[in-house]
């Protein structure tokens, strides 16, 4: 671009800036100034870029009293906002324990497929085979010599591998998983991924390569900081979701609750009482108020709507 | 560099649309949005080696929508000002050109510690020399001094991103 202004020299240009703007110059300051600018071309390109945001401010300040006033506004504006944000937040976390994962923001943006609540998406892959998305789910699809990879940021997916094509691999921050002619499911949350293998097996690695071990049919692990463990049996079918149902054989009421919660806007509190219970059944995702209607006849548990957006389920009481 | 924005227009600029039509929800608002995104990219001055475009577009995309949510907020605060209090009116071109100039403001000033800010405010805006505002402050000469150089290297720092 322009001659190459280094740190020195732009440090140099803020201290005279600083010594200019005081108000108070003497004509020796003045004069020292004056032979900085002439020493070297960088220095009056450097004093340039820094006067070229005087120009905004003296255009203001032909309007100085209301231009404040502006600023002001539109500050206190963003600080009530924000406010009203966290305080919202810290209320709702403080009365139920509640751990709000905050999304992140920057995959949501810039994912090649991001799914909003409740809405979920099967992609065709070019290869043959198909990835099922489910909601809140966000990721990237890079085609590699190997074939294809799907870099899961957030949420879920099922990866159904089929045709000739190349075998359809997923990775986490967590950990890498590659197929043999299979369906498994892969889980990403904040500090771990999971993984449900339904049909065939799937060599999987965590994320600095230092462990790998093979995942048969029906195995459930989780992979976190570097390691692979066996999950327990949650009792919910890890890819009902694809058909739009959430199946439970003897699950905790607390796993049903977080996949209907999923799929909701707003938030599903319950207490640990109520996420003990268990329960069996198959529940419909598309309308998750009939499905906790029917959670509330079958189970001593009631829901209270504390606001429109938060639901609040807990033990019967007992009378 | 012309011809590198070419190549990305024409592989990319469907999937912006895409993308920003599921981002806001309506086909028009992320038709214009695109459109905007590639004339800030043939406008820039300098152009970096880009590595992976659309998370490169998507960033513009964010950088001008959040552009749109900062001139909209500046706009309002700046009617509600003149219809509030008894200033003078200057013409509707001299507002259109101190709006602007205010959102630009707005965001350089993001960031910037309160104190530094309003050390900054009221040398550029009110006029006052470093000992008047040191007085105003509450604080040392050497501690306005140091605010003001912070300021702009803040300011530098987001003029050069």
């Amino acid at each position: 671009m322009d001659d190459k202004i280094t740190d020195t020299v732009f440090e140099e240009a803020i201290q005279w800036a600083v010594v200019l703007g005081s108000g108070t110059v003497s004509p020796a300051q003045q004069a020292a100034f004056t032979a900085w600018l002439q020493r070297a071309p960088a220095h009056e390109t450097a004093w340039r870029r820094l006067q070229e945001i005087d120009g905004d401010f003296n255009l203001a300040r032909t309007a100085a009293e209301p231009a404040k006033a502006t600023l002001a506004a539109v500050r206190r504006g963003r600080r009530r906002k924000r406010r009203a944000a966290l305080g919202g937040l810290s209320a709702i976390a403080l009365l139920f324990g509640v751990a709000l994962a905050i999304s992140d923001y920057r995959y949501q943006w810039t994912a090649d497929v991001a799914t909003g609540t409740a809405e979920r998406r099967t992609l065709e892959m070019a290869g043959g085979g198909r990835v099922h998305v489910n909601g809140r789910t966000s990721l990237d699809i890079e085609s590699t010599a190997q074939g294809t990879m799907v870099r899961v940021h957030k949420g879920a997916i099922v990866v159904q591998s089929g045709g000739t094509g190349a075998p359809i691999g997923v990775s986490t921050a967590h950990g890498t998983f590659r197929p043999v002619g299979t369906r498994y499911v892969v889980t990403r949350d904040d500090g771990a991924t999971d993984l449900s293998v339904i049909a065939g097996t799937v060599s999987t690695s965590s994320a600095d390569g230092g462990v790998t071990k093979r995942i048969g049919a029906g195995a459930e692990v989780r992979i976190a900081d570097g390691d692979i463990q066996r999950l327990p049996a949650t009792g919910l079918r890890a890819d009902a979701w694809v058909e739009g149902i959430i199946e439970a054989d003897d699950a905790p009421l607390s796993a049903v609750l977080d996949s209907l919660a999923a799929q909701r806007r707003g938030w599903l509190l319950f207490d640990d009482e109520v996420a003990a219970l268990r329960v069996s059944g198959v529940f419909r995702l598309d309308d998750t108020d009939r499905a906790l209607a029917v959670l509330e006849r079958v189970l001593p548990i009631e829901l209270e709507q504390v606001t429109d957006w938060i639901v609040r389920v807990r033990l019967e009481d007992a009378k | 560099m012309t011809s590198s924005i070419n190549a990305i227009y024409v592989e990319h600029h469907s999937w912006l649309r895409r993308f920003l039509c599921r981002r806001t929800g309506c086909m028009h608002l992320a038709a214009d949005i695109t459109q905007d995104v590639f004339v800030r990219l043939l406008t820039r001055d300098s152009f970096p080696e880009i590595r992976e475009p659309r998370a490169f577009l998507a960033r513009i995309a964010h950088g001008l929508v959040a552009d749109q949510w900062r001139r909209a907020a500046v706009e309002r605060a700046w009617l509600q000002t003149m219809a509030s209090l008894d200033f003078a009116v200057p013409s509707p071109d001299e507002q259109a050109e101190i709006v602007e100039a205010l959102v630009r403001i707005d965001a350089l000033l993001g960031g910037l510690k309160p104190r530094a800010r309003e050390a900054f405010l009221l040398s550029r805006l009110d006029g006052l020399t470093y000992p008047q505002i040191a007085e105003r402050l509450s604080v040392s000469l050497s501690t306005v001094e140091k605010d003001m150089a912070l300021a702009m290297r803040h300011f530098y720092r987001l003029l050069i991103d």
